[in-house]
């Protein structure tokens, strides 16, 4: 059995106390808009990468900003699939995407996630009998969406020891409900690395 | 006395592995380039500051937004890694969306020029800056 002699073990217990103060902890707020390169996979600087790239595109498509020069279509947002192998909220792409696109002021949405919820405040304010019919809203008036957004995000992975290499694609589509066409379609590929490096150093 | 030393080493070896890390102090630099394009510049690190550059700026408006073309250039031989993010202003130059924006990384090759684009978040957006800073 190994046995230390006592100057040696007090020597041992003061360097392992002079690494645990050395690894403090701290909490810090940070640039939620900054780039995040904490792993390889699927992060905020993406999800903010892509959006900014599909608003921007789809904005400056020729027929789309014909088409928005005169009026705002109304949009909805159809499920963008999630084909890659990590669970990644892809509503939380489309929300960002949605959100830019209304404030830039060229399109409305209509939530189709909220029906439900605005079929009970319909049914309360027409059928309850608590609100006037002066100020409840009437039926049949909802404005019907011209255009369905939908899409998918996928991705390669490659291991080679220490090294992972991944690479997205967001792929985003905007088809007029009416006609079945896709008016505009755009892609944003994403490739990260990430290396293992020995402690961490 | 060996095993002093052994103890130390493993002692500082640790305390390096698990130290806190700290980021570097942060200066507004001045680039060197048309004083045209340099005010539409801001780099938040003053060596940064002399090593890159706007060459060339280009705007236009697409369906009442204004869409931007930068050509940022790095005038030294190595790398830079770094990131930009565009913020806009009305035409009273308050910030529009202040804070809004994200930061996107870029590599600039030695001696390289690589364009951003970049589209205004809505039509009150007259003027531009473009934030620098390293990765």
């Amino acid at each position: 059995m190994f046995r230390l002699s006592k100057p040696t073990g007090l020597i041992v217990a003061s360097a392992v106390f002079a690494a645990t103060l050395a690894g403090c902890t701290s909490v810090k707020y940070g640039d939620a808009g900054g780039v995040e390169t904490t792993t390889a996979d699927f992060g905020s600087t993406d999800l903010q990468q892509i959006a900014t790239t599909m608003v921007d595109s789809l904005l400056t498509f020729p027929p789309i900003v014909e088409i928005t020069a005169q009026r705002r279509p109304v949009m909805f947002v159809e499920k963008v699939k999630n084909k890659t192998s990590e669970h990644i909220d892809t509503e939380s792409v489309t929300d960002t995407i949605s959100s830019r696109l209304l404030r830039s002021g060229k399109f409305r949405f209509v939530d189709m996630n909220k029906v439900a919820a605005l079929e009970k405040q319909l049914q309360y304010q027409l059928e309850s009998g608590n609100v006037s019919d002066e100020s409840a809203v009437k039926r049949g008036r909802q404005i019907g969406a011209e255009f369905m957004m939908y899409g998918n995000l996928s991705s390669i992975v490659k291991r080679d020891g220490s090294t992972k290499d991944v690479y997205y694609k967001f792929t985003l589509k905007v088809m007029n409900v009416e006609s079945g066409l896709v008016e505009w379609a755009d892609e944003k590929e994403i490739r990260k690395t990430a290396k293992k490096s020995l402690f961490g150093l | 006395m060996k095993q002093l030393s052994s103890v130390a080493a493993l002692a500082a070896l640790l305390m390096l592995t698990a130290g806190c890390t700290t980021s570097g102090m942060e200066a507004t630099g001045r680039p060197g380039a048309d004083a045209e394009f340099a005010k539409h510049l801001v780099i938040y690190n003053e060596a940064l500051a002399s090593d890159v550059i706007i060459q060339d700026m280009n705007t236009r408006v697409t369906g009442g937004l204004l869409e931007v073309n930068v050509v940022l250039a790095n005038l030294t031989g190595s790398d830079k890694k770094i990131q930009y993010r565009f913020s806009w202003y009305d035409d009273e130059n308050f910030e529009v969306e202040a804070g809004a924006g994200n930061w996107t990384p870029l590599l600039l090759n030695g001696f390289a020029k690589k364009s951003m684009h970049a589209l205004a978040p809505n039509p009150t957006v007259k003027t531009y800056k473009v934030n620098v800073r390293e990765l």
